[in-house]
C-alpha cells in the first residue's frame, strides 16, 4: 500500500545512516521530446547532496536513464506492442501518435544492479527513489516500480517529483511504491553535485538560481571536467530582483574557468530584462538565451519585446541571425486561435531571430486548471501531455493544425537562419524546395511589429 | 682450431683458365648459365631468398645483424659481426656451387650453432631479385690450400692458381709455402725453390719432379670487396661460352692497417622493379586483420621474423608452461636482428601467436606439448587451441623450425585435407610451434629452398605420424588440440543455450507482468477485473499441483561438465575447464521464478502435467501460478510463446470470469505487451 508523505517527513523519519539509497531518473515514454538533452534530475542531485553530506547515509547512488551516451545523444527507441501508437481525440481531432522511449531501456537498471552485485562488495540498496520531471510521464514509472520490486524485493520504493505532487491519487492507485512524496523537500535553492555520475560524465551542470550555492557546485563541476552550465529558477524567473541574483551568480562564477559557458534556456522574461542584464547577456560566456513568451491581457506585450530587443541590440547582441537568441511561443493554451499563434510567431521571430514553439499543459491545482476542471477531468491523465494538445477540442484547433504550426515555425526559422532542411544537402532540388517553402511561409500574415512600425 | 680448405687443382686446368681471365675477374667454377638460372629460382619469393643472407650471418656466428632498406627500396644492406671471410674463402667457398660451409667446416659452428646452410647455392639466392650484390668482408682466419705440381721446370703463378686477383707482393707478404716430394713427407729444401714477389710465381731452381705444395696465407690484414653482377650472369644465353661467366664477379683485395675483427657487409643493389613494387605496396584500406593486408614492407619484416633464427619475444608468459616448452626446444639464436627503413628501426622477435599482444588468453587445458624422440628425430614444441578464430590468419597452423628457421608456411601436415565440418573449422583456432633439434635437416629431407619437406623422408614420416597420426583418421597431438577446442566450443555453446533459455523464459514473465501493469493503468473494466482477481485468496488448482516438476531450473550437467550454483559472480557463469565444472550465478534475475502482478508476487511453478490438464492454474492461496508444459499447445510454439500464452490465458480467464470479450481483449494485450522492443 502506497503511503503519501511529505518530503521533510520522509527525510526525518524514514532515512537513517544505515540506508543505502539509489536515486533513479526514469526513462520517458512520449511522442516527442525536443529538449531531451537538458533532462538532468536537479531534484535528485540536490537531495543526494543532503543525504550524503547532512544525513551521512551509508551510500547514495544515482542511475540516470536519461544520461546521453558518448555521442551526446539520449537513447531513443520506438515502443512495441500495444504501446506502439497512442490515439487521442475523436473525429477531426483524432490523431495517432507513434510512441518512443527516451532514455535507456528499463532492464538497464537490472543489469546495472546485477553487475554491481558481483563479488558481494556492495550491499543492495535499501531504498529506491524514483523521480518524475512531469506529472503526465508516469507510464515508465509504473513499469519501473514493478521491475524494481522484483529486482530488490526488500527495498522501499519512493516516488517523488511532479507525478506524486500533482497526481497523488494516481500514484496511490497504480504504483507499486511504498511512499509517494507529495511536497517539496525544500532544497530548491541548494547546490548540486555531479559526483554521483562517476565516470559517466554528463554534458552540463544544472544549478538553481542561487549565487551562494552555485559557486561551489560550478567549481566542483569544473574539476570534474564539465564547463557548460544551465540555470533554473524554482519560480521560473531568472530575472527576479531586477536580475541582480543572476548577475551576481554569473559574475561570481564566470572567471572560474576560461571555457565556462552558460545556457539560459528557461525562465528569461523579456519584460524583466534590464540594461545591466543585457550587458551581461552580451558576454562571450553566455551562449544561449531563450526568452519566454510575454503576454498582456490580449496578445503579446509587444512593447516589452521592443524594449528588450532594443536593450539587447544596444549591448551589441546580433538578433537578426537567431544564433544566440530565440523566443518561445506557447501553443496549446486554452482559448487560443491559430491566427493569434501565427501573429505571436512573427512578433517573436522579428524580435529574436528565431522562434521555438512551446507546447502547453495546464498544471493541476492552478487557477487555469480550476477554470477548466470539468473539461480537463474528461481527459485521460497521460493525455495531459502538452505534446498531445489537451485543449485542442476546446480551442477547436485540430492536432494536424498544431503540427502544421511546427512546420511553419521551421520554415520561418529557415528563412532567418537558413539552416533548416540541411538534410537535403545543397543540391539544386533542395534549393528549389527551400525557396518554394520560404515563399509559402511568407504568404502568412505579417509581423505585428511591422504593423506597429 | 681454424678450419682448413683443401683444393686440389691440376696445373693444366689452371693454366687453361689463366689465359683469358681479366685482371680483377673471378670464376664461379664453370657452371652452365642455365643451371645457375635454375638454381637461383629455388628461392622464391623475395623474402625467402633474402633470408639466406641472415642464415649466412648465423652460420658465421654473428650475434647481431642489421638490415637497412634504402629510402626508395632500391637497395638493402645486411651487416653482421660474424667471423667474416677472406678473399680466398669467398672465392672457394662462398661463390662455389655446392661449397656449403657445412661440408668443409663441420655441422656446428665455433659457438655451437647447427649450421643452416647445406647446399652451397645461397649466394645465388638473390640473383633473380637484384642486379648486383656487393660483399665486403675480412677475417682473421688463415687460408690454407694444397695443390700438386707435376712439373717443376715451369714457374707456377700463385695468384692465378688461387683464383683471386691479388697484388703479388701483398700475397707474398702473407704467404707461407711448404713443398714436399710427391706422396712423401720429405720436404724439398728451400734452396731449391723461391717465390718471386714481383710476379707472385713459385719458381724451382732445378727440376725436382712432381711435388705437393701447401700454401698457408695469413689473411688477418686482408680485406676484400666483391661485386657479383647477377644481371650479367642471368642475361647470358644458355649456349654462351662458359669462360664468359668468369668475369661476373669483380673483386678488390686491400691491405688492412690493423688486424681484422671479422664481420661482413652485403649490399643488395638495384632491386628489381617487381621487388620494389612489393616493398612499396601500401597497407590495405579499412579494417585490416591479416598480415597479407599490411604494407609491403611490414609484410617483409613479419615474414623475415618468421624465417630467421631469432629470439622469442620476452613476455609475461616468461616462466609459464608455454615459455618452458619453447625454451626447451629452442636452438641458439641471433642475439639481435634489427631492420630499419628511413628513420624507423625495429628489433625483430620470433612471432609466436600466444606471445603476441593481440592474442587472447591461452588456457592451460588448451596447450598440447610436443615432445618427439624417435629414430634420430628429436623435436619439441607445443600446439595451442583458442576459443575463437585466430587472427591474423597467418598464425593459424604449426610452424616447424629446423635449425631455428621455419620451413614453409605454418601447416597441419595434410590434416586440413582430411578433416571436414567442425573438426576442420577447429583448425582455424589452432596454432603451434615445433623446433626440430635433431633430424630432418639432411639434404634428402628438405627441398633446396627449405620451403618443404620431402615426404618420403623417414624423419618426416615420423613427425607426421606423431603430429596427426597415420591414415585418414586424425590422431596424434593434433587430435588432442582439436578435441580441446571442440570441448570448449561445445561447453560454451551449451552454456549459452542454457543461459539464453533462462533469459528467454524470464522475458516472457516480465512482459506479462508489464502487461498487467499496463492494463491496470489504462483503467476501465480490465483494471477492475484484475484488481478484484488479485484480492482473491483461494486456490483454483485442479490436479496440476500434484504433477511432477518440469525442468526449468539450473541443470545438473552441461556438455558433460558438472554444474554448481553460485551467487554474485562477476559473470552469469564461470567455466573451469581444468576441473570440469561450470558455476552458474543463480542470484541473477533470469533464474528468478517470481512474477509481480500489480503489487502482488507469485511464484511460477513449471509442471509436467498430462494433456488433459489445463494449460495453467492459479493458486492465490499459495501465490503460485502452475504452468502445464505437458499441454498439447506446447507442440505448436516455442517455450517463450507457450509460457506467455499460458500466463495470458489463465490470468485473462480468471479475471474476466466468463466475459469472453473482456477475456480476449485482456489476453491480446498480455500476449503483445513488451517494455523492451529489442526482442
Amino acid at each position: 500500500m502506497t503511503k503519501a508523505i511529505s518530503g521533510k517527513t520522509l527525510l526525518s523519519k524514514h532515512v537513517g545512516k544505515n540506508d543505502r539509497i539509489l536515486l533513479v531518473n526514469p526513462p520517458v515514454y512520449e511522442t516527442r521530446y525536443s529538449w531531451v538533452k537538458w533532462n538532468q534530475p536537479l531534484d535528485l542531485l540536490q537531495v543526494a547532496r543532503y543525504l550524503d553530506v547532512k544525513r551521512k547515509c551509508q551510500r547514495v547512488e544515482l542511475f540516470d536513464f536519461m544520461l546521453p551516451n558518448r555521442d551526446g545523444r539520449v537513447q531513443k527507441q520506438g515502443l512495441a506492442g500495444p504501446q506502439r501508437y497512442h490515439e487521442v481525440g475523436l473525429r477531426e481531432f483524432a490523431y495517432t501518435y507513434p510512441m518512443w522511449r527516451f532514455g535507456q531501456p528499463l532492464d538497464a537498471l537490472g543489469e546495472w544492479l546485477t553487475a554491481r552485485r558481483a563479488g558481494n562488495r556492495l550491499g543492495e540498496p535499501t531504498q529506491v527513489w524514483i523521480t518524475s520531471l512531469c506529472s503526465y510521464w508516469f507510464s515508465s514509472i509504473h513499469q519501473l516500480c514493478t521491475k524494481v520490486r522484483r529486482w530488490l524485493p526488500e527495498a522501499k520504493i519512493v516516488i517523488m517529483g511532479s507525478y506524486p505532487k500533482y497526481m497523488l491519487e494516481n500514484v496511490m492507485d497504480f504504483c507499486d511504491a511504498d511512499y509517494a512524496v507529495n511536497s517539496d523537500f525544500g532544497f530548491a535553492n541548494e547546490g548540486t553535485s555531479l559526483d554521483l555520475y562517476g565516470e559517466s560524465k554528463p554534458e552540463f551542470l544544472a544549478v538553481p538560481l542561487n549565487a551562494n550555492t552555485a559557486v561551489s557546485s560550478i567549481q566542483e563541476a569544473i574539476e570534474y571536467g564539465v564547463t557548460r552550465v544551465t540555470i533554473f529558477d524554482n519560480e521560473d524567473n531568472l530575472c527576479r530582483q531586477n536580475g541582480e541574483v543572476l548577475i551576481e551568480l554569473i559574475e561570481k562564477t564566470k572567471s572560474l574557468h576560461p571555457h565556462l559557458r552558460y545556457h539560459l534556456i528557461c525562465g528569461l522574461h523579456p519584460q524583466h530584462v534590464t540594461k545591466r542584464l543585457a550587458t551581461l547577456f552580451s558576454q562571450k560566456c553566455i551562449v544561449e538565451l531563450h526568452f519566454e513568451q510575454c503576454d498582456k491581457t490580449s496578445g503579446l506585450d509587444t512593447k516589452s519585446y521592443l524594449r528588450c530587443t532594443e536593450l539587447l541590440r544596444e549591448a551589441g547582441i546580433n538578433l537578426s541571425t537567431g544564433d544566440k537568441t530565440s523566443g518561445f511561443v506557447w501553443i496549446g493554451r486554452a482559448n487560443e486561435t491559430l491566427e493569434g499563434i501565427v501573429e505571436n510567431v512573427f512578433t517573436v521571430l522579428s524580435s529574436f531571430g528565431s522562434v521555438i514553439l512551446k507546447p502547453y499543459s495546464p498544471v493541476p491545482g492552478t487557477q487555469e486548471w480550476e477554470s477548466h476542471r470539468d473539461y480537463l477531468e474528461s481527459i485521460r491523465y497521460e493525455d495531459l501531455s502538452p505534446h498531445r494538445f489537451p485543449f485542442a477540442e476546446l480551442n477547436q484547433i485540430t492536432r494536424d493544425e498544431y503540427h502544421d504550426l511546427y512546420r511553419m515555425a521551421a520554415f520561418l526559422n529557415e528563412k532567418v537562419k537558413n539552416k533548416s532542411f540541411d538534410m537535403f544537402g545543397s543540391s539544386l532540388g533542395a534549393e528549389l524546395l527551400r525557396n518554394s517553402l520560404r515563399r509559402e511561409a511568407w504568404k502568412l500574415n505579417g509581423s505585428a511589429l511591422r504593423i506597429i512600425d | 682450431m681454424e678450419s682448413l680448405t683443401k683444393n686440389r687443382l691440376t696445373r693444366k686446368s689452371e693454366e687453361a683458365r689463366m689465359e683469358t681471365r681479366p685482371s680483377r675477374g673471378m670464376g664461379v667454377g664453370g657452371v652452365d648459365p642455365s643451371i645457375l638460372r635454375e638454381l637461383s629460382g629455388v628461392y622464391k619469393p623475395f623474402i625467402k631468398a633474402f633470408k639466406e643472407l641472415i642464415s649466412n650471418a648465423y652460420d658465421a656466428d654473428a650475434t647481431e645483424v642489421h638490415v637497412h632498406f634504402s629510402d626508395d627500396f632500391d637497395s638493402v644492406k645486411v651487416t653482421d659481426d660474424g667471423i667474416g671471410m677472406n678473399p680466398f674463402s669467398f672465392r672457394s667457398e662462398f661463390t662455389r656451387i655446392g661449397g656449403s660451409s657445412r661440408k668443409w667446416a663441420g655441422d656446428r659452428t665455433k659457438r655451437g650453432r647447427n649450421r643452416i646452410g647445406n647446399k652451397g647455392i645461397g649466394f645465388l639466392a638473390l640473383a633473380r631479385y637484384c642486379d648486383r650484390m656487393t660483399v665486403e668482408s675480412s677475417s682473421a682466419r688463415p687460408f690454407v690450400t694444397e695443390f700438386v705440381c707435376e712439373r717443376t721446370n715451369v714457374p707456377v703463378d700463385l695468384c692465378k692458381l688461387l683464383g683471386v686477383p691479388i697484388d703479388p707482393e701483398l700475397l707474398c707478404k702473407s704467404l707461407n709455402c711448404e713443398v714436399r716430394y710427391r706422396g712423401k713427407k720429405t720436404k724439398v729444401a728451400h734452396s731449391k725453390y723461391r717465390i718471386v714477389p714481383e710476379s707472385g710465381k713459385l719458381t724451382f731452381n732445378e727440376n725436382v719432379g712432381a711435388v705437393d705444395v701447401e700454401l698457408q696465407i695469413d689473411c688477418s690484414h686482408l680485406q676484400f670487396k666483391a661485386t657479383l653482377d647477377f644481371d650479367r650472369l642471368l642475361k647470358l644465353a644458355d649456349t654462351a661460352d662458359l669462360e664468359k661467366i668468369s668475369d661476373f664477379t669483380l673483386i678488390e683485395v686491400n691491405e688492412l692497417a690493423k688486424k681484422s675483427k671479422g664481420g661482413t657487409s652485403v649490399s643488395v643493389e638495384s632491386l628489381k622493379p617487381f621487388v620494389k613494387r612489393e616493398l612499396r605496396a601500401e597497407r590495405r584500406k579499412g579494417f585490416v586483420r591479416n598480415i597479407a593486408s599490411r604494407s609491403g614492407f611490414e609484410q617483409v619484416v613479419w615474414h623475415l621474423s618468421r624465417c630467421t633464427p631469432i629470439c622469442y619475444p620476452a613476455t609475461q608468459e616468461e616462466g609459464g608452461r608455454l615459455a618452458t616448452l619453447l625454451r626447451d626446444g629452442a636452438p641458439p639464436t641471433l642475439a639481435k636482428l634489427e631492420v630499419s627503413h628511413g628513420p624507423s628501426a625495429s628489433i625483430l622477435s620470433r612471432p609466436v601467436y600466444p606471445l603476441e599482444p593481440e592474442a587472447s588468453k591461452l588456457h592451460e587445458d588448451m596447450i598440447v606439448p610436443v615432445d618427439i624422440s624417435t629414430g634420430g628425430l628429436i623435436a619439441k614444441g607445443f600446439l595451442a587451441g583458442y576459443e575463437s578464430v585466430i587472427f591474423p590468419a597467418e598464425y593459424r597452423g604449426v610452424s616447424i623450425r629446423v635449425r631455428g628457421v621455419a620451413i614453409g608456411e605454418p601447416t597441419f601436415l595434410g590434416a586440413e585435407y582430411l578433416l571436414t565440418g567442425a573438426h576442420k573449422a577447429a583448425l582455424s583456432q589452432i596454432t603451434g610451434e615445433i623446433n626440430v633439434l635433431s633430424g630432418l635437416d639432411a639434404v634428402d629431407s628438405l627441398n633446396p629452398g627449405r620451403e618443404s619437406f620431402y615426404e618420403e623422408s623417414e624423419h618426416y614420416i615420423s613427425l607426421r605420424s606423431y603430429f596427426r597420426g597415420d591414415g585418414e583418421r586424425i590422431g596424434g597431438v593434433l587430435a588432442r588440440a582439436i578435441e580441446a577446442v571442440l570441448r570448449r566450443s561445445q561447453a560454451r555453446s551449451s552454456l549459452n543455450h542454457t543461459l539464453g533459455r533462462a533469459a528467454y523464459i524470464r522475458k516472457a514473465m516480465d512482459d506479462v507482468s508489464a502487461g498487467v501493469t499496463h492494463l491496470m493503468t489504462q483503467g476501465g473494466k480490465p483494471a477492475i477485473a484484475i484488481r478484484e482477481m488479485l484480492k482473491s485468496n483461494q486456490s483454483h488448482t485442479n490436479g496440476l499441483a500434484s504433477a511432477k516438476s518440469a525442468s526449468f531450473d539450473v541443470p545438473v550437467r552441461i556438455a558433460g561438465m558438472e554444474v554448481k550454483q553460485g551467487r554474485r559472480l562477476p559473470e552469469p557463469a564461470i567455466i573451469n575447464y581444468s576441473d570440469g565444472q561450470i558455476t552458474i550465478d543463480v542470484s541473477r534475475p533470469e533464474w528468478d521464478n517470481g512474477i509481480i502482478l500489480f503489487k502482488r508476487r507469485f511464484e511460477v511453478a513449471h509442471k509436467q502435467g498430462s494433456p488433459h490438464h489445463p494449460i495453467a492454474e492459479i493458486d492465490f492461496k499459495e501465490s503460485r501460478i502452475l504452468i502445464n508444459w505437458g499441454h498439447p499447445a506446447k507442440a505448436q510454439m516455442d517455450e517463450k510463446g507457450f509460457l506467455r500464452s499460458a500466463l495470458a490465458w489463465v490470468l485473462s480467464r480468471t479475471a474476466s470470469k466468463g466475459d469472453a470479450d473482456q477475456m480476449m481483449e485482456m489476453a491480446i494485450t498480455l500476449l503483445s505487451f513488451t517494455t523492451e522492443p529489442n526482442d
